[in-house]
């Protein structure tokens, strides 16, 4: 088209030409110079539009081939991005704005066993979040054992529906699985052992096997306090493999909590004798309403409570402990005149594994596991348990655990 | 006449201790060390106790102690647990099986199941 346009201009230029020369020979000059000037700029205006469009012509031209490079990966993209979306290990449900499934991958249709489009979003709804949050939650479906992510899809603020990942998790449950047992079966194992040990020499303090000296009743004295200790560890280390793999179950039935921190001092008698800390137990006159709780794990909360204390509280030191029922709960006080939780360490004490520092130096048995596992067990009990602490002052630990749970 | 108790348990060292202790108490002591050598030794003595552990070899506790339960020669025999499970789910299906009591090993002394028999026994 331009080179048309170039041939028409370029012809007026060659009549213009022609036309000029026979004008010269009869017009006088200073008019045909006129014209000459005039048709010189009319044909530069010309030339210059036309090498403006042509220079526009080849840019277009390039834009064009860019947009069709583009095209071609775009495709590729696409192609690419369909194979996964098929072949992808995990179930892909992506959900409309409209609530609507926009695609889906085999995976998911196999999983989610839908007969229809509609039939699977009636079935994710449910698990649709709100807006900017995931949510993750396992389910069993048609023999799957499924990990279902709802993830929103948000461009700028616009709601533009979900995608949801379906994460079959058979495989990694059974692993898990075979690791817990073997744990645990070795943790039983362990605590044949520590009780045969216990027995024994529970018979030698007993003069089963005659009579001690007074330095062999002493040794075996501290050894089966020692054994005890063991004992609590493998009690705690065996909680704390139950609730990493969400095994943790709970038994309620109606439980004295006074009972229970009665028996655990009784339990802590020797040691509390042989440190000879004072320990006071304030309780109410008249007797607690009992609570539903699974008494086997609140007892472990209370050991650990106390075992902290003694462990962390010098000779000749204090504990006060009480209990009462204030409002909708019974509250359960904890006090020692203890080493404290240094400030640094205070965040980090319910953390597993999780040793303040002065409690390395002044005791080094101890795992770290025992507040994690109590707070678990007392949230799990919608309770709550916080302490207040001052480094060489002491600690107090607060348990609160509402009346009306069922 | 001394009674006679029967230990299930296949741990030789705990099932030692125990039999010295009760034996000393002047029990007549008869050992078992798997679920199925308990039962044959449960029908062949009628021991007038049964301590039972859970976890054995062959057939377990719980197993055994249903077994006896359900023959109505032994039924009457009173068993305790004996065991080192401490979940509630176990000590609450021990009991519905029909034991007289669940001694949680580690959290006893073997004064403590002395006692325990001999209240039993009365």
């Amino acid at each position: 088209m331009f080179n048309f346009v170039k041939i028409i201009f370029g012809g007026l230029f060659t009549a213009s030409a022609i036309a000029f020369l026979i004008f010269l020979a009869s017009v006088n000059l200073g008019i045909t110079l006129f014209f000459l000037v005039v048709i010189f700029f009319i044909t530069n205006y010309f030339l210059k539009r036309i090498s403006r469009f042509k220079k526009q012509q080849i840019g277009l031209e390039h834009l064009l081939q860019a947009n069709e490079k583009k095209f071609k990966n775009s495709e590729i993209e696409k192609n690419i991005i369909a194979k996964v979306f098929t072949n992808f290990d995990q179930g892909v449900v992506v959900i409309g704005e409209n609530g609507k499934v926009f695609m889906a991958n085999p995976l998911a249709e196999k999983i989610l066993q839908a007969k229809s489009e509609n039939a699977m979003a009636d079935f994710l709804s449910p698990y649709f979040s709100s807006l900017g949050t995931i949510l993750k939650e396992e389910i069993i479906l048609n023999n799957f054992n499924i990990e279902l992510s709802a993830i929103p899809l948000v461009f700028g603020q616009k709601d533009m529906g979900k995608l949801i990942i379906l994460r079959d998790i058979a495989k990694e449950k059974l692993l898990e699985k075979v690791k817990t047992d073997s744990i645990l079966s070795a943790v039983h194992q362990l605590k044949t052992s520590v009780t045969s040990a216990k027995w024994s020499l529970k018979m030698f303090l007993s003069g089963d096997f005659g009579k001690l000296s007074k330095e062999q009743k002493e040794v075996t004295q501290r050894l089966y306090g020692r054994n005890d200790s063991s004992l609590f560890l493998i009690d705690n280390l065996f909680y704390a493999t139950k609730i990493d793999n969400k095994a943790y179950r709970y038994a309620k039935t109606l439980v004295d909590i006074t009972q229970v921190v009665q028996a655990e001092i009784n339990y802590f008698q020797d040691k509390i004798k042989s440190k000879k800390i004072k320990v006071q137990f304030k309780k109410p006159a008249e007797s607690l309403p009992k609570i539903m709780a699974d008494k086997e794990k609140i007892e472990s909360v209370i050991k650990n409570l106390f075992d902290n204390a003694l462990k962390y509280t010098p000779a000749e030191g204090t504990i006060n402990a009480s209990i009462a029922c204030e409002g909708k709960k019974i509250s359960f006080k904890i006090k020692d005149s203890g080493i404290g939780i240094p400030l640094a360490d205070q965040s980090k004490i319910f953390g597993k594994f999780f040793r303040a520092r002065n409690a390395n130096k002044i005791e080094a048995n101890g795992s770290g596991l025992g507040l994690f596992i109590a707070k678990k067990i007392i949230e799990d009990h919608n309770g709550s348990l916080s302490f207040q602490s001052e480094e060489n002052k002491g600690t107090e630990f607060l348990l609160d655990l509402p009346l009306n749970m069922v | 006449m001394a009674k006679n108790i029967l230990i299930i348990e296949d741990d030789e060292f705990l099932r030692s201790l125990i039999n010295r202790k009760l034996s000393a108490e002047g029990y007549n002591m008869i050992s078992a060390i798997d679920g199925e050598e308990g039962i044959k030794k449960v029908l062949a003595e009628k021991p007038d106790l049964v301590l039972l552990d859970l976890i054995l070899p062959n057939e377990d506790g719980f197993e055994v102690l249903s077994k006896i339960k359900a023959d109505p020669k032994v039924s009457q025999i009173p068993i305790i647990i004996l065991s080192n499970l401490s979940q509630k789910e176990d000590i609450d299906k021990g009991m519905k099986l029909g034991a007289a009591d669940y001694i949680i090993k580690a959290q006893f002394t073997p004064e403590e199941i002395v006692e325990k028999v001999k209240n039993i026994l009365k």
